[in-house]
């Protein structure tokens, strides 16, 4: 069944915000059908709750904290990822002990992780690990494929011509593996935030929306507020997703990099 | 003697290409190997060039060797003045390396405008054209040109035909090629290979 021909001729925000409308009266209906506001409350009271907390001072810095967590820890695994994904990408040697332990960080659940890095690296530290630890594997993986992909042809006319390792990485190398890096990116700043969250709520370390979002739910039972957190925390992942996208966009389209060689 | 081959093999699983392949080039001139497909001329190239190694025999060369393939592999990411300056020695000086490269473009055919566009701006023709530019401008003692006259019309073919008996003054130029015009350059040495 195909939908009316006026729809395909809206812009594709308006697809969206029917979309996110529709769901959200899902959501209203079976808060209503559910009939227990105490623990599912309903959008509209969500929404008035999170109005509260944004005229409160603790919103700004539990945002602020987990951001600055977050980020640290993305800087940090995307560092790491690229530099190992190159490492395994040129020496078998390292690609046999490092591509399996990096396997097994992807396949265990990040709270498993959260719960023993929580002993070593104590609570103010910890979000920061978690997210650098979820997002290095992925880093690696793409860095690694990106550079074995390079067309091997061109390997062979760069060591004809005896190109320097810079002139390699300059024409050969970046321009492969940059856009799939660029993308990977994109992921990894959900995935980072998402993981991050998770191990503040375990951790609590304090001035944070995991913190907040244990207190709300343990201390003062405000499912309302757990819900306007939960909200927050959707909407700055979908807004840093965006930043990065329109970052790269910008930096792809809007300025040439000087290419001189 | 800038080369010099002795009794080299080469062969693929079980596919025999060279057999006992034996000739001593000097340190200039030009000369085509001329065969069917499939008798190793490409296979040969490769060998001098290092990036393969024989199964047996020698293969001796004084220096560097400058390949243009047969595939024109060029990065694409490069302009068409880049793709040649790139295979500059390190400390030689930017501007006169670029005014020499543009020169060298200009002779293939190159405007100024043509000079800034990416490898994969170019029609075939034009990127044919930089991988020969490229490959002369490479400062090695043997030039390898595996089919230099591919995709390229009267006019380009007479300029490359020139400035390959420019360059084998000096140094050892080695072509291969089924192209018939370039078995009329002067001075040239035609080595006929045959299936092994």
């Amino acid at each position: 069944m195909t939908a009316p021909k006026k729809l395909h001729k809206l812009p594709s925000f308006i697809h969206s915000l029917l979309a996110v409308l529709f769901w959200v009266g899902v959501w209203w209906l079976v808060a209503l059908i559910y009939q227990k506001p105490a623990l599912l409350p309903t959008p509209w009271r969500v929404l008035l709750r999170l109005v509260s907390l944004l005229r409160t001072g603790t919103f700004y810095a539990a945002v602020g904290t987990s951001l600055l967590h977050i980020l640290i820890g993305l800087a940090a695994g995307c560092t790491v990822g690229i530099l190992v994904g190159i490492l395994v990408a040129f020496s078998r040697v390292s690609d046999t002990l490092l591509t399996p332990a990096f396997s097994v960080v992807r396949a265990t659940p990040v709270v498993c992780f959260i719960i023993i890095a929580w002993l070593f690296v104590g609570t103010r530290a910890l979000p920061s690990f978690i997210s650098a630890l979820m997002v290095a594997p992925v880093m690696m993986t793409s860095t690694a494929a990106a550079i074995r992909s390079v067309d091997p042809k061109l390997v062979e006319a760069a060591r004809v011509y005896r190109l320097t390792v810079t002139k390699k990485i300059r024409a050969l190398y970046l321009p492969s593996t940059l856009p799939q890096i660029r993308a990977s990116l994109v992921t990894c700043v959900g995935l980072a935030w998402k993981s991050g969250i998770a191990a503040e709520v375990i951790a609590l370390p304090k001035n944070s929306i995991g913190y907040e979002i244990w207190y709300e739910k343990s201390w003062q039972l405000d499912f309302e507020a757990v819900f306007a957190w939960t909200v927050t925390v959707v909407v700055f992942s979908l807004v840093l997703e965006k930043l990065v996208k329109l970052a790269l966009a910008y930096r792809k389209g809007g300025r040439r990099v000087s290419q001189s060689v | 003697m800038s080369l010099n081959l002795y009794n080299v093999c080469k062969s693929y699983g079980e596919q025999r290409v060279i057999t006992g392949f034996s000739y001593a080039f000097p340190l200039s001139g030009i000369f085509l190997l001329s065969g069917a497909s499939g008798t190793g001329k490409t296979t040969l190239m490769r060998l001098i060039s290092g990036l393969e190694p024989p199964d047996s025999g020698t293969v001796e060369r004084a220096g560097a060797v400058s390949f243009l393939f047969q595939e024109k592999r060029l990065f694409d990411s490069l302009t068409a003045l880049q793709n040649v300056t790139l295979v500059a020695p390190k400390k030689a000086p930017k501007e006169e390396t670029r005014e020499r490269a543009a020169a060298l473009l200009s002779r293939l055919g190159f405007s100024s405008d043509d000079l800034n566009k990416r490898g994969n701006e170019l029609s075939g023709g034009m990127q044919q054209r930089v991988a020969i530019a490229r490959a002369l401008f490479f400062d090695a003692p043997i030039l390898l040109l595996d089919e230099p006259t591919k995709e390229l019309d009267a006019v380009n073919r007479k300029v490359i035909h020139e400035l390959i008996c420019e360059e084998a003054k000096n140094r050892l130029v080695i072509m291969a090629s089924h192209d018939a015009e370039d078995a009329n350059l002067p001075d040239l040495t035609v080595i006929s290979l045959t299936s092994a």
